[in-house]
């Protein structure tokens, strides 16, 4: 891969490992020895591999997550609350999740030659991401949480940014918008689906009639 | 025009659906999970319509 196009990938890959890995060390003032220097190696390394070889979503997006997980293994303490604890901890965890959405940003490939601004599609993709993981996390990360209450929302932060941006905004907007093959099979599927089928109507009455009958039933029969 | 609309309306169910998920959040730490799993639910649905909005937003739009 030549150099100017790879260097968003070198930064933002060194980034995700100092943020992940090399920053936690110096907060717990860790000596890296013996195995660990090697593990602590190991991330660089593959980005090295990575930057020879020819681009392989093997390589981008499996083998340089897990080589970070070994330093992880051997240090747990590095993913611990004595890192991620509190509002700074919050600003920490922030950072990383930042750092590894570049990351996967730079490995994916440019699909099209079109005008249309990727980095304002980042940029907003990166708040659809943001806006649901702060306002679960929010709450979480307030005194005297449960902490299996905080465990729920915590996780649910995630999944909620996943869904809506790598399964909805990446899938229906973002790609149909930078990219006119797929914008025009977002055209055929979207005629597609708005073409009336009489099992769609048979559907749409029966759960109509369903909610309306729920409803009724809850006025009517309700124990208030 | 109709691109302006469809965008803003869309940002606008974006907002409604955070506010259900910071709501979700609150009802969660305070235990009440079935309100809270309700207003996730809510949030979901909100956000499914803003990206089918966000979506129309960019088929309407002329292709540059």
């Amino acid at each position: 891969m030549p150099l100017p196009r790879s260097l968003p990938l070198i930064v933002s890959g060194l980034v995700f490992t100092t943020l992940s890995i090399a920053l936690p060390m110096l907060h717990l003032r860790l000596q890296p020895s013996g195995i660990t220097l090697l593990f602590l190696a190991l991330p660089p390394a593959v980005l090295v591999v990575m930057l020879l070889a020819p681009r392989s979503p093997a390589l981008s997006h499996f083998a340089f997550p897990l080589a970070h997980l070994p330093m992880m293994l051997a240090h747990p303490e590095l993913t611990g609350p004595r890192v991620y604890a509190g509002a700074t901890g919050l600003v920490a965890f922030l950072a990383v999740v930042g750092a590894g959405a570049a990351y996967l940003v730079a490995t994916t490939p440019r699909l099209t030659t079109s005008r249309a601004r990727p980095e304002l599609l980042v940029t907003l993709g990166a708040l659809l991401a943001l806006a649901p993981l702060l306002a679960l996390a929010g709450p979480a990360l307030a005194a005297d949480t449960a902490p299996w209450a905080s465990l729920t929302c915590l996780a649910l932060g995630p999944l909620i940014a996943w869904w809506l941006v790598a399964r909805g905004f990446v899938q229906q907007v973002a790609l149909p918008a930078v990219d006119p093959a797929l914008r025009a099979r977002a055209f055929y599927l979207l005629r597609a689906r708005v073409r009336p089928r009489p099992m769609t109507f048979v559907f749409a009455a029966i759960m109509s009639a369903l909610a309306l009958a729920l409803l009724a039933f809850w006025y009517l029969w309700s124990p208030r | 025009m109709k691109f302006a609309l469809l965008i803003v309306m869309a940002a606008a169910l974006f907002v409604a659906a955070v506010f259900f998920f910071f709501r979700s959040g609150d009802l969660l730490t305070q235990k009440d999970y079935l309100a809270g799993a309700l207003h996730v639910l809510s949030g979901l649905a909100l956000s499914k319509a803003g990206l089918e909005l966000a979506r129309l937003a960019v088929l309407a739009r002329a292709p540059r």
